[in-house]
């Protein structure tokens, strides 16, 4: 079959011109990569908190055993305190005025008092917490901790990861096939293929295929990544992934095909593919969800390609989405790829 | 693909070819036909309408008037046939960057349906075999234009259609694109060449249609492309003064003045220079230079346009 050999000999070309140029690993794995790794650390919050109270004992007593072994038992759970003799209290309200404490704790006449800023969620949680373990401290009782149950889909990686893989797709197909179409026609190099009997369908199946091979092994670094370091991992459909990842590719295909359809202008070119991928980087929930924007445009936002193809992905890596569930915004991506494919192809400039 | 050739059938048949470029005509009325193994050159300045002429015979621009037929085919009926029974070579060649000169051919050979073991036979061809693993980036000027022609040969084309084969390479890689062409010719390639070399047209080819403004002004061989004129033979007289007398001989068909000289034109050398040495020595005319030349191309493109063959090029270098 003629055009498998002219599809074969067109993909490997294409992987090829891929790999060899500079600088290709660095955008197309590693930066991804590196925005994961930055937002998701610098956004998910998860160590532990750590506290400094300030604690005001008279002078007479000079850290008693009992109120050290209390501040041991404090400090197992991130809470560190500072002591202050009765006669520098100042120090201890000069300390709090520049937050370097959250609270102040007084010991008289054998009872704690606290000293906060009320209106302050934090330091009331934090002052409940220590009255709590005072208590169990004083009765020598077991406290029962509550054991958390780890949730995905509350962390701003669970958030943001599978966006970056959605976002991945677009990148991929916007700068890697659209651009490479360009510059074909850019250098007449597409005037002399389409002078030749190549086969026009199998050319553009080829890039389809060569750049959802690329596509492919970026989505998997990113998710090799995610399970590995934040220990995230698809909880829906397997199939249903397959399908959206099919999808968005075609959908971004057939877009750039659009976009390539007739410049042989680099400028204009890069014009045109900012154009597109812009706007859908910033409004299509890929960083932070769309859902503060007004409803009017919450609704157009939806529907666009990008936003389809990342809240799928997102419902399957948190919300364990099924195969049905995603039936519908395949079916748009697909439409998309059509349409604006079938346009592209419609008017492509081949001379 | 028909593997029916009826032995006579032209190469190339081009019939009252128009085209229009809104109001403005590129190629006006162009006819021409290129038999079998035969090599025609298309010579004319920048802008004559050569490459939208050759685009039209290679599919790529579609004519606004006129009949193209290649080895009897028309690009309405076997446009696929055609584009696997031609060659061609693009004024303007560039390759994908970071991809071998090899690899770049084995892919074309994969639209052409040929072995990849022709991708070395053309290799060989165009004398590029060392740089077979190179990147086409790497490429000179020359060594490029050789492997837009390699692309060419893949199929073994019956009419092969170069467009500029040599614009812009020194006169070492010039002379190695001409042997190519020159060996293809011996085996029997029917070849039309754009050019705005005189002598790459008159090398190489066995037919001149001098083109110009969309026209083709004059064609024929070499041979009788001269003897279209009257005069063959061309005599700059470059003096100092001025002239008393005119020179007056039968040998003389036509002459004219130019800043500081005359031109003679006249059927032979041999007939006009004795009579003209006479005439300065009886004068006394204080020569500065004296040209004497059989008539050439670019002479000729002169007189029937008034311009010179690659004046425009000169402007753009
Ligand atoms: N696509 C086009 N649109 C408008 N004018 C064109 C186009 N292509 C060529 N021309 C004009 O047609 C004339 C002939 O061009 P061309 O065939 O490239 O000449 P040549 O190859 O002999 O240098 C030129 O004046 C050129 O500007
Ligand atoms: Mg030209």
């Amino acid at each position: 079959m003629q055009i498998l050999r002219e599809i074969y000999q067109l993909v490997t070309i294409q992987i090829k011109q891929f790999y060899r140029q500079p600088g290709v690993l660095f955008w197309a794995f590693i930066f991804p990569l590196a925005m994961a790794w930055i937002l998701g650390v610098a956004f998910t919050t998860e160590s532990k908190t750590h506290y400094k109270i300030a604690w005001i004992v008279p002078e007479s007593i000079r850290k008693p055993t009992r109120l050290k072994q209390f501040e041991k038992k404090l400090a197992s759970s991130s809470v560190q305190v500072v002591w202050i003799p009765e006669s520098q209290k100042e120090k201890a309200w000069k300390l709090y005025r520049k937050q370097k404490v959250v609270l102040v704790m007084q010991w008289q006449n054998q009872k704690w008092h606290f000293y906060y800023d009320t209106r302050l969620q934090e330091a009331k949680l934090l002052h409940l917490e220590i009255e709590r373990k005072w208590t169990h401290f004083l009765t020598g009782t077991k406290e029962s901790p509550p054991s958390s149950v780890p949730i995905q889909g509350t962390r701003y990686i669970d958030f943001l990861l599978p966006g970056l893989i959605a976002m991945g797709i677009m990148n991929s197909l916007m700068w890697g096939m659209s651009w490479t179409l360009i510059e074909l026609r850019m250098k007449k190099l597409l005037r002399r293929m389409s002078a030749s009997p190549m086969s026009k369908p199998g050319f553009m199946l080829s890039f389809y295929i060569s750049r959802m091979m690329i596509t492919a092994v970026e989505t998997l670094i990113l998710f090799v990544f995610g399970k590995w370091y934040f220990n995230l991992t698809l909880t829906g459909s397997w199939l249903g992934f397959f399908l959206i990842f099919l999808a968005g590719n075609f959908a971004f295909a057939g877009i750039g095909v659009l976009v390539a359809s007739r410049t042989d202008n680099s400028r204009i070119g890069n014009g045109l593919i900012n154009a597109v991928t812009f706007p859908m980087t910033v409004a299509s929930g890929i960083f932070f969800s769309y859902e503060r924007f007004p409803e009017m445009a919450q609704k157009f936002v939806a529907i666009l390609p990008l936003t389809l193809l990342s809240d799928a992905t997102r419902l399957l890596f948190n919300e364990g989405g099924t195969l049905s569930a995603i039936l519908m915004p395949a079916t748009a991506l697909i439409l998309y790829g059509i349409i604006f494919g079938a346009v592209g192809l419609k008017i492509y400039k081949w001379h | 693909m028909s593997t029916m050739r009826i032995p006579n059938v032209l190469a190339l048949k081009a019939e009252n070819i128009i085209k229009k470029f809104g109001n403005f005509t590129a190629v006006n009325n162009v006819s021409l036909s290129v038999k079998k193994g035969e090599a025609i050159a298309l010579l004319g300045p920048n802008g004559a309408g050569k490459t939208t002429f050759v685009e039209m015979v290679e599919g790529i621009q579609k004519p606004t008037a006129g009949h193209i037929e290649i080895l009897g085919l028309t690009w309405e009926k076997q446009a696929k046939e055609i584009q696997h029974r031609i060659g061609l070579v693009l004024q303007e060649n560039r390759f994908l960057d970071r991809v071998t000169v090899f690899e770049t051919l084995k892919l074309f050979t994969s639209f052409y349906n040929v072995p990849s073991a022709k991708a070395e036979y053309a290799l060989k061809k165009v004398n590029l075999v060392s740089k077979r693993d190179d990147y086409t980036m790497n490429l000179s000027g020359g060594q490029r234009q050789r492997l837009a022609i390699a692309l060419a040969l893949l199929n073994d084309p019956e009419l092969l259609l170069l467009d500029e084969p040599t614009t812009g390479l020194d006169p070492h890689a010039r002379r190695e694109v001409w042997n190519i062409i020159k060996e293809l010719k011996k085996s029997g390639t029917a070849i039309v060449l754009t050019t705005h070399y005189m002598e790459e047209a008159e090398k190489l080819c066995d037919k001149i249609y001098i083109m110009f403004q969309g026209k083709i002004l004059l064609s024929g061989t070499m041979k009788e492309l001269l003897a279209s004129q009257e005069y063959q033979s061309i005599v700059d007289l470059h003096f100092k003064g001025q002239l008393k007398k005119s020179f007056q001989h039968p040998a003389v068909i036509r002459q004219k003045k130019f800043p500081g000289g005359i031109r003679f034109y006249a059927k032979e050398l041999k007939e006009i220079l004795p009579p003209l040495m006479e005439w300065i020595k009886k004068n006394q005319i204080k020569i500065e230079d004296l040209n004497c030349r059989n008539l050439n191309l670019d002479d000729l493109f002169t007189e029937l346009t008034g311009h010179k063959l690659n004046e425009q090029n000169r402007k753009e270098a």
